[in-house]
């Protein structure tokens, strides 16, 4: 029995070791203020264990009951986490606190009653905690929310929408010395609001008697759900507040040294809660060419001529200024028209430097006409919601007139209409116009044009050999051309035998009639020259004796020289016998063949 | 006769049938356009892509680049621009996209040296006809008096300076050409690694961002060697480079 008592109780020790102990408290700081004095609610969750660290598990909402008219808002989250040894033992621990800014309407005790809440799939329980709320004293000093407020002029019905333009404004006491903003957070899930702007007007205003310095903030708003929506706006700034300036009790009497010296604060300032109705546009009356515009507009429609030729494009501009939502506002699809292809509007906005909302759009539509004549461009047509009548305003522009004359291209053939031919020249048209970087990182090349040809690797390319080739034999055949000229000038020898063959040639040639005097005497002069090249010395007026001497100094074969001296003789025979009859030559051909070939 | 007719045939048909090419090519060219203006980005890329198989214009090159840009894509986007500035090398527009849309993936702007817009003044085959010319007449110019034994006039002297001035001129000119054809563009929509081996498994030699340009080194299997602007060197698979003379 003893030990089973004994093992219960170590079991019970160990499981409490174990678990991780979780406490949760609720308190009100300060407990006690001022009327008009915002107090902190805050729930702490504390969680200790001795083994692991222990994870928060983040609370995102707590059930807190009626609370007895305390405004409750701005609430953010904070957790921290602690180790502790001791006698070597360690101890985690985690530590979530959810601050709730409180805010008490009359003097009394505010109690917010024990509640229920979940955490980490189990309950736990909230104590009750009090605020006690006092009247100020008549000599109190101002309060925080009293010496730095934040407000913003919000209309309190907008359309879908419909941008407009408010200014935040952070009032500051004189007493107090703003040291800087940290951050600006906004809380407005249905609005789409505009940066806020890096530099701030600044500017003095009194409030109920107090001299304020005024830092304002130009913004828009667009609201992007129907329904109430919360707007509010958040500064955390840090600030030196006039009580903290005076506990410091400078033996100089303060002033400059305090404002150097002085502690700063931060200080988290909201704007009073702030809820707007958006209303849907009503579907009632709505045009079918509304695009979305909200505010009030002009428009104008112009285009750049009155006249073109067939493919060459015309632009035709749509200006809407006025004041509203530009950035919504769509240029208006243009129909497709019978003689014309047009494409998507450019559009560009001028804004006022002043007034955000204001200023001037610009569409500009390309028309290109495919047909000759006289051809009318579509009728703009633009409407926007206009929230001052709730109505809806359309505006239209009446059809412009163009005159198309045909096309000075030779490809493109048009049939002119019958006015067209009247068109001498269609003016130049200027469609110059300055884009902005967008516009121009987006806009297409609409003429494919043949670029160069890219090779890939040029030296093994037809063009490289080809090229080179040819320049290798211009040069190799210029070279050659000129050593041979050059030898003929400075060789005598090789002169003469140049000579001698070419003559040669020529001599053969002639030796082909059949006039049997020409005959032998080109024969007589071909064994000439052809000896003279042979032995390279002049014998073209050698007689026989002298050929045949040099004959047998080359080693020429007898038969050969027999054969010369029979040519040679039956030439003489023909040339001083004195008749001109005709004998057979084949036979000396056959004998001058041999000779030529021998030499 | 029926030569001639039939010369005349064949030279009708060729006509008829590139015609008939670069109507095609034109229409989805502007397909392409008006797919864009309509914000059908998928179909105008397809349609430019078709254009651009029919014949290789600088344009389409430009015109898909920017259907890429519009697709969130502009790694491509990149290469496709920077293909249409090769073809047109002094097309300012193609010159300020390009570097806008390297300034908006984190790269500098990359404008070109002086000295490769010098080159790009001529196509590299009339750099290349340039250069051969002016060599061989070169080789001409001092070969020929020497051989002939004359003393060179003013009008040779002055064709051997042009010579030599237009030759050296070419060379570098062509050099620059070549190196450009040598570089390609990371396509790949996140940074690529770069190994040591031509291998996946090999070791990590350093980073290349997506449109960052890079010297082709060598070329293994399914790897390319690079060296990156950022002077990283090393094997990146073909999927997330391509060359710019692709």
């Amino acid at each position: 029995m003893q030990l089973r008592t004994a093992f219960l109780l170590f079991a019970l020790f160990t499981t409490s070791t174990l678990i991780a102990e979780i406490r949760v408290s609720a308190r009100f700081e300060p407990a006690r203020v001022a009327v008009d004095s915002a107090s902190k609610y805050i729930v702490e969750i504390i969680e200790t264990d001795k083994q692991t660290k222990p994870t928060a598990e983040r609370i995102t909402s707590l059930p807190i009951p009626s609370d007895g008219g305390l405004t409750l808002r701005n609430g953010h989250t904070s957790t921290s986490q602690s180790t502790r040894i001791t006698n070597g033992v360690s101890e985690y621990s985690s530590t979530q606190q959810l601050i709730i800014e409180a805010v008490a309407p009359t003097v009394g005790n505010f109690t917010i009653p024990t509640y229920i809440f979940e955490y980490k799939g189990g309950r736990l329980q909230a104590p009750a905690a009090t605020l006690t709320v006092v009247e100020r004293a008549a000599d109190a000093a101002p309060t925080v929310d009293e010496l730095i407020f934040l407000q913003t002029n919000v209309p309190e019905q907008l359309y879908v929408g419909q941008t407009t333009p408010i200014t935040l404004k952070l009032y500051v006491s004189s007493s107090v010395t703003l040291r800087g903003l940290n951050a600006f957070e906004r809380r407005a899930d249905g609005f789409t609001v505009s940066k806020l702007p890096a530099e701030s007007s600044e500017s003095v205003e009194m409030v109920n008697g107090s001299r304020y310095r005024v830092y304002s903030w130009p913004l828009t708003i667009t609201p992007i759900s129907a329904g109430p929506q919360d707007l509010n706006f958040q500064f955390t700034l840090s600030a030196q507040m006039p009580n903290q300036q005076n506990k410091r009790g400078s033996p100089f009497g303060g002033g400059v040294f305090d404002n150097f010296f002085g502690r700063s604060e931060r200080f988290n300032i909201y704007t009073p809660p702030t809820q707007i109705e958006v209303l849907t546009l009503p579907a009632e009356g709505k045009p079918d060419s509304y695009s979305g515009a909200i505010g009030q507009f002009n428009m104008q429609v112009s285009a750049d001529s009155n006249s073109t030729r067939v493919e060459e494009p015309i632009m035709l501009s749509l200006k809407i200024s006025g004041s509203g939502n530009f950035d919504r506002i769509k240029g208006p699809e243009m129909p497709k028209t019978r003689g014309w292809r047009n494409y998507k509007p450019e559009s560009t906005f001028e804004p006022n430097d002043s007034q955000p909302l204001k200023g001037m759009k610009r569409f500009d539509y390309v028309f290109i006409p495919e047909t000759a004549g006289s051809r009318k461009l579509p009728e703009v047509t633009f409407s926007y919601f206009d929230p001052n009548i709730e109505k809806y305003v359309e505006l239209s522009a009446p059809a412009l007139t163009v005159k198309v004359a045909p096309s000075d291209r030779p490809a493109v053939a048009t049939v002119a209409a019958p006015e067209a031919d009247q068109q001498g020249s269609a003016p130049t048209i200027n469609l110059t116009k300055a884009l902005s970087p967008e516009e121009l990182l987006t806009t297409l090349d609409y003429r494919p044009r043949k670029g160069r040809h890219i090779e890939k690797d040029l030296l093994s390319s037809p063009l490289f050999y080809g090229l080179n080739g040819a320049a290798f034999l211009a040069l190799t055949t210029s070279v050659i051309v000129i050593c041979r000229r050059k030898r003929l000038h400075q060789n005598a020898d090789y002169a003469l035998v140049h000579q001698a063959k070419q003559a040669l040639k020529v001599t053969v040639k002639e030796a082909q009639s059949n006039d049997a005097a020409v005959f032998y005497r080109c024969a007589q002069d071909a064994i000439r020259l052809a000896a003279t090249v042979h032995m390279k010395r002049s014998l073209r007026s050698a007689d026989f004796a002298e050929l045949e001497v040099s004959f047998k100094q080359c080693q020429v074969a007898d038969a050969v020289i027999e054969q010369a001296r029979s040519l040679f003789n039956e030439a003489n025979n023909h040339r001083f016998s004195g008749q001109n009859h005709s004998t057979d030559l084949q036979h000396a051909r056959t004998q001058l063949n041999t000779i030529l070939k021998a030499l | 006769m029926s030569l001639f007719l039939r010369t005349l045939a064949l030279y009708s048909l060729t006509a008829i049938i590139a015609l008939a090419a670069s109507s095609e090519t034109t229409s989805h060219f502007q397909s392409g356009i008006e797919s864009y203006q309509n914000s059908e980005y998928e179909i105008a890329k397809t349609q430019f892509t078709v254009a651009l198989e029919l014949e290789k214009t600088a344009a389409a090159h430009h015109n898909l680049g920017l259907v890429y840009f519009k697709l969130n894509a502009p790694a491509e986007a990149v290469w496709q621009l920077e293909r249409a500035q090769l073809l047109e090398p002094f097309n300012a527009d193609y010159r300020y996209k390009l570097e806008t849309v390297r300034q908006e993936l984190g790269l500098f702007a990359g404008s070109a040296k002086w000295y490769t817009l010098a080159s790009a003044a001529l196509p590299s085959k009339t750099w290349l006809i340039l250069a051969t010319v002016s060599f061989w007449l070169l080789l001409a110019v001092v070969i020929l008096p020497r051989l002939r034994e004359t003393k060179a006039n003013i009008g040779l002297k002055a064709l051997r300076g042009i010579s030599i001035t237009v030759f050296i001129l070419s060379i570098p000119s062509l050099w620059l050409h070549q190196r450009l054809l040598q570089t390609g563009t990371i396509i790949s929509d996140e940074a690529a690694s770069l190994h040591a081996a031509p291998a996946s498994a090999a070791p990590s030699s350093g980073t290349a961002r997506p449109g960052e340009r890079a010297r082709i080194l060598d070329h293994y299997n399914h790897f390319y060697e690079i060296e990156t602007e950022g002077q990283a060197t090393g094997w990146i698979s073909k999927d997330a480079f391509r060359p710019l003379a692709d």
